[in-house]
């Protein structure tokens, strides 16, 4: 009887170690093709000798994020870690020009991996022409729940702002993709006082809130 | 050529977009929600699809039934390994993600052969 018992036990776990990797394999093909893909958009518009650096740095943002949901578990990236790791190289400008606002809020983890590329290219966008790239720009990031879920990012007091002549890898995701993936409204203005994104999306994209949710997350993530 | 995408990763969807663009293909539907793609597969004429075998989290095989019912090929494309599909999924061209892009316009060109 015990041995009957044990046998159906080591099938049970041979099986979810099994389920596991493939898990594990699918989501690592789906990494590397977001990577590819992160790689095809960005040699379309980099210049020959920035290639590698701008690949490098979406690649490093992206690892970032996902450093996050590992150490959640895949489950739930909290916003404020996710906002501050995307934002770590700017060392002791976080807390004095670049400032942070809202409630603990665990992020889905395709939300997260999506809005992370978003604060990642926002952030170069401020160092190179916007409020982070002067002495004295700022740049405000606040996010709630309240129905949805909505974060945004203000910057003021860099130099005048004007709108970009042309549409790039970082429209495509601070905007398309984040409209695509999170059904999300998204914002992007360029007053002369400093660029202005929200984005608005439904909580059942975005917030890993209940048990169900979690488990969904668990089978797939992407 | 009139392609539909459907795929739910936005910068995979674009990169599939531009392959079959530049291979001189016509994108007519680009969406990564099932609801959409089943609207689109009514509403557009289409000759073939390229469909991510998970969308949202969900299988696509109730999507995988429209192509089929009006004679419409697709390649299925996914990250999973090719044994996991079941279904309409497995009995359709697959390719493993990430994939070249000769490779897919290769796949997608042998669809309407």
């Amino acid at each position: 009887m015990g041995t009957i018992s044990d046998i159906t036990e080591r099938k049970r776990s041979e099986d979810q170690v099994e389920l596991l990797i493939g898990e594990v394999n699918h989501r690592a093909k789906n990494l590397l093709s977001v990577a590819q893909a992160v790689a095809f958009h960005t040699a379309r518009e980099a210049a020959p000798a920035d290639f590698v650096d701008t690949f490098n740095r979406r690649i490093a943002s992206l690892a970032t994020s996902h450093d996050l949901l590992s150490l959640s578990a895949w489950e739930g990236v909290n916003a404020a870690d996710l906002a501050h790791s995307q934002l770590a190289h700017f060392g002791n400008l976080l807390g004095s020009r670049i400032t942070f606002e809202g409630p603990p809020v665990g992020l889905k983890p395709a939300a997260a991996q999506a809005i992370g590329m978003a604060l990642h290219e926002l952030a170069t966008n401020a160092a190179k022409y916007g409020a982070l790239s002067t002495r004295d720009g700022s740049v405000h990031i606040a996010w709630s729940t309240n129905g949805a879920f909505r974060m945004s990012w203000i910057e003021a007091g860099g130099p005048p702002v004007t709108a970009p002549d042309k549409r790039g890898f970082g429209y495509k995701v601070m905007v398309e993709m984040a409209t695509h993936q999170l059904d999300a409204t998204v914002r992007l203005e360029y007053p002369a006082s400093g660029l202005i994104w929200e984005l608005i999306a439904p909580a059942a994209k975005t917030v890993e809130n209940d048990q169900a949710a979690r488990l969904d997350t668990i089978k797939c993530a992407c | 050529m009139r392609v539909l995408i459907a795929e739910d990763e936005w910068l995979i969807a674009t990169v599939i977009e531009r392959i079959l663009i530049d291979a001189g293909l016509k994108v007519v539907g680009l969406t990564g929600s099932i609801t959409d793609a089943l609207r689109l597969t009514e509403e557009v004429d289409i000759d073939a699809a390229v469909l991510d075998a998970n969308l949202g989290g969900v299988s696509a095989e109730p999507l995988a039934a429209a192509p089929s019912k009006r004679g419409v090929p697709y390649l299925v494309i996914s990250g999973y390994a090719d044994r996991q599909r079941s279904g309409l999924l497995a009995a359709a061209p697959f390719l493993g993600k990430p994939f070249a892009p000769h490779i897919l316009v290769a796949a997608v060109q042998q669809l309407k052969a």
